[in-house]
């Protein structure tokens, strides 16, 4: 395969990486404890999206900063200082557009300033990495955190209350426990299972395209691409 | 000793049981509970057996073909989940209150870990432990079984019916009361006679320890754990009475309430969940009848044997790891004693 | 008053680490490098810098706590003075290590940040503020934590070989069935404890 090809294929698939092939929560198991204990209605989930855009995007720009300037362990704590600030923006915000909103995420709604994604992707940036990179980079990266976290509580909130964004629904079975950490957990496996099944699919669809493309420069007949699991 | 097929390619292997004719002896024992269910309840026990085994076959297979391979419903252990999880539970429950534990007990605690034994929780534990988080009321309101109703008002019995609304005397089962830390209203008789409330296929205690004896006999369980177990069990309930009563009527009350002994021969004899070793059986049902005493003293639920079981097969792999062990330096002694026999001879 | 406060903390370090474990009963601290941990001595490790960084830490958050408790706009001082807490902990503890204890800082420098800036470590103090704990029950519940933390990620490196012997399928293999796994170790817990846990 030309290296071109897959440059072309890496640019044109960066979004979709970020949201399925490289989610943060699916692919990277960054960010667990909030889907799993926190995503238990859409109204939660909204916000902890809203607050992972300006926590995540905000330090990502502070980090690409503090790792010129700082020691690694100084930029660590730069960027965690950044985060907490940011985290109080966020909550002023949600806590405006969401009522009840602190009750409902209790201290998950403040534990977004340490969460894992951003800690360990803002420390990890290289020197010379450029500016709208890792701001592109951040915002997929919390459009993917927040697509997953979207769906769990939604399949959270109507299996276990019934409702979706407060609005009562007709469900064929209610399941409170749904909404308890430990559902949460096998809810997350099933979904990291799933999401590994489709993007082994992608792959090889779009393995498939690709060779096929270059099979029409050497004439050669491409029926199919089976993926080996090392 | 007959060839068999299994002694042509292993022929060090010299017992005749395989899963099938396990899960045979077990299901020909709940067959015998659900004969009993059927006398005190009627009907609609033996309707709620047929349903959960059917949704737990479906599950099963579907769960195996997901993962490509052929099914196998010939190993019956599909059947014998199915046939647990009802007899667990009151006679009252709907049906979608089975069909939830029989889809968790399958789809969620067995066919993701690699189906048939390589499951690390026991299934039936996992599916009536998740139904009694979701469905609290209904799993722990028991209807009065039927002699006890007929024996009281003299009238004909009336069974709950298969289908439509339930309309049903509740009684206090002895768990609840001895939660509150009262005395409850059963004689000890009856209740080993299975004339109280309680779940369908947990009050006939002693149809349930001749169950035990049979499968001791059949080589289907063995009889160090399940001893191991009722042992520390009855020793936790005579040391810390949770009523105020005579010690040795407070463990009988104990004893013979709720899941203890269902769970003991049905749940705790899984050969998939628990250790492997002699000792680490023995050890791993000693620590069972501790920590099941333990959750029944301060859990939240009424019944809370089957998170018990779940945490304890957490630990089965450490049982056997510690077996192993004990059993490597028992026989590394006993090699040293022969070697040095040997060498002594010689000289 | 001194056995009082001792049993304070001694119960409150035992509910944090069996009842209230960060990992199980909350889904705190996880994360994929804790999840699959190269060998058991690397998760006690991490775990125990926890549990150091955030008994030191919470000697402080105590204070924290007390100045905030009542205070105007309590909610948005809290997380700062936290993370000052920590940050000071956090920086001695490099300092410290790397000047006088060089062999001892090659080891532990890899987990320092994932060990101190991780959601279980904030969870326990917030925690603590919210049920309005004492001196001797904050510094105790945090020690439980980083305990209960680390005996945790110890049996989820077993669970991780016990998992790796079984046919598991392909699209479950790894985070997905130890996350199961660990959904079930959770369920037995919940049963023991019920619907008593804050968020």
């Amino acid at each position: 395969m030309k290296f071109s090809t897959v440059k072309k294929y890496r640019r044109r698939h960066k979004l979709l990486g970020a949201l399925l092939i490289r989610n943060p929560v699916l692919v990277l198991g960054l960010d667990l404890p909030f889907v799993i204990a926190a995503a238990t209605s859409l109204k939660n989930a909204a916000a902890m999206a809203i607050q992972i855009f300006i926590i995540h995007t905000g330090t990502m720009l502070v980090g690409r900063v503090t790792c010129t300037k700082l020691h690694r362990w100084q930029a660590i704590v730069a960027n965690v200082a950044a985060a907490t600030f940011m985290m109080m923006v966020a909550q002023v915000l949600v806590v405006a557009l969401f009522r009840g909103i602190s009750n409902s995420l209790g201290m998950y709604l403040y534990l977004m300033a340490v969460n894992a994604m951003t800690v360990f992707q803002s420390s990890a940036l290289p020197k010379n990495a450029k500016i709208w990179p890792v701001f592109t980079g951040a915002l997929s990266n919390a459009l993917g955190f927040a697509l997953v976290v979207g769906v769990v509580a939604l399949i959270r909130e109507y299996f276990a209350f019934g409702s979706l964004w407060g609005i009562s629904l007709p469900v064929l079975i209610k399941l409170p426990a749904l909404a308890i950490p430990f559902a949460g957990f096998m809810l997350m496996g099933f979904l990291l299972a799933f999401t590994r099944f489709l993007n082994k699919r992608l792959l090889a669809l779009s393995l498939l395209e690709t060779a096929r493309k270059e099979a029409r420069y050497t004439k050669i007949h491409v029926d199919s691409v089976e993926t080996i699991d090392l | 000793m007959s060839l068999t097929a299994n002694a042509l390619y292993a022929p060090h292997i010299r017992h005749h049981e395989n899963t099938r004719t396990v899960m045979g002896d077990v299901i020909l024992v709940l067959v015998v509970l659900y004969i009993m269910a059927y006398m005190h309840y009627g009907l609609r026990a033996v309707a709620l057996g047929v349903w959960s085994v059917a949704i737990c076959v479906l599950a099963d297979v579907a769960g195996t073909l997901m993962r490509r391979q052929r099914p196998h419903i010939r190993d019956l252990s599909a059947v014998v989940t199915g046939m647990l999880l009802p007899l667990m539970m009151p006679v009252s429950i709907p049906y979608r209150v089975v069909a939830v534990a029989a889809v968790v007990a399958v789809a969620v605690a067995k066919q993701p870990f690699g189906g048939v034994g390589h499951n690390v929780f026991n299934p039936a534990a996992a599916g009536f432990s998740f139904a009694a988080i979701c469905f609290g009321v209904q799993m722990f309101t028991y209807p009065e079984p039927q002699q006890a109703l007929v024996g009281a008002a003299g009238e004909e019995a009336v069974f709950l019916p298969v289908l439509g609304a339930l309309d049903f005397v509740s009684g206090i089962a002895p768990t609840f009361t001895l939660r509150l830390g009262a005395v409850p209203q059963y004689e000890l008789l009856d209740m080993a006679m299975g004339n109280y409330p309680g779940p369908m296929g947990a009050t006939n205690i002693l149809v349930i320890l001749a169950c035990l004896l049979y499968l001791v006999f059949r080589n289907t369980v063995r009889w160090d754990m399940p001893v191991a177990f009722f042992g520390a069990a009855f020793l936790f309930a005579y040391i810390f009475p949770r009523s105020q009563m005579d010690r040795l009527e407070s463990v009988g009350y104990e004893m013979m309430s709720g899941l203890l002994l269902f769970a003991g021969v049905f749940l705790l004899g899984d050969p998939v969940t628990t250790p492997k070793r002699d000792l680490s059986k023995v050890a791993f049902g000693a620590v069972a009848g501790v920590v099941v005493m333990l959750f029944r003293r301060f859990g939240n639920m009424e019944e809370s044997i089957t998170f018990a079981i779940l945490l304890m097969n957490a630990t089965t792999w450490g049982f056997d790891m510690l077996g192993e062990r004990v059993y490597g330096k028992i026989r590394r002694h006993r090699v040293e004693v022969f070697n040095s026999q040997k060498i002594q001879k010689k000289a | 008053m001194l056995l009082e406060n001792l049993y304070l903390f001694f119960t409150s370090a035992m509910v944090a680490l069996a009842m209230e474990n960060a990992i199980f009963a909350r889904s705190l601290g996880l994360s994929r490098s804790v999840l699959f941990m190269k060998t058991p001595g690397a998760g006690i490790l991490c775990g125990g810098i926890l549990t150091w960084i955030a008994t030191a830490s919470s000697v402080l958050v105590a204070g924290v706590n007390y100045l905030v408790e009542g205070a105007p706009y309590a909610s948005f001082i809290r997380m700062p003075g936290y993370l000052l807490c920590v940050c000071l902990v956090y920086a001695a503890t490099y300092l410290y290590t790397k000047k006088k204890r060089p062999a001892l800082f090659r080891v532990i420098r890899p987990y320092l940040p994932i060990s101190t800036f991780n959601t279980a470590l904030f969870g326990a103090f917030y925690i603590s503020s919210l049920k309005s704990f004492g001196f001797f029950q904050t510094v105790g519940y945090a020690l439980g934590t980083g305990v209960g933390y680390t005996i945790a990620i110890y049996v989820i490196y077993y669970a991780r070989k016990r998992l790796a012997i079984s046919p598991v399928p392909r699209s479950f293999r790894g985070l997905p069935v130890l996350l199961v796994y660990i959904g079930f170790l959770s369920l037995a817990i919940y049963g023991l404890i019920g619907h008593g846990l804050p968020s």
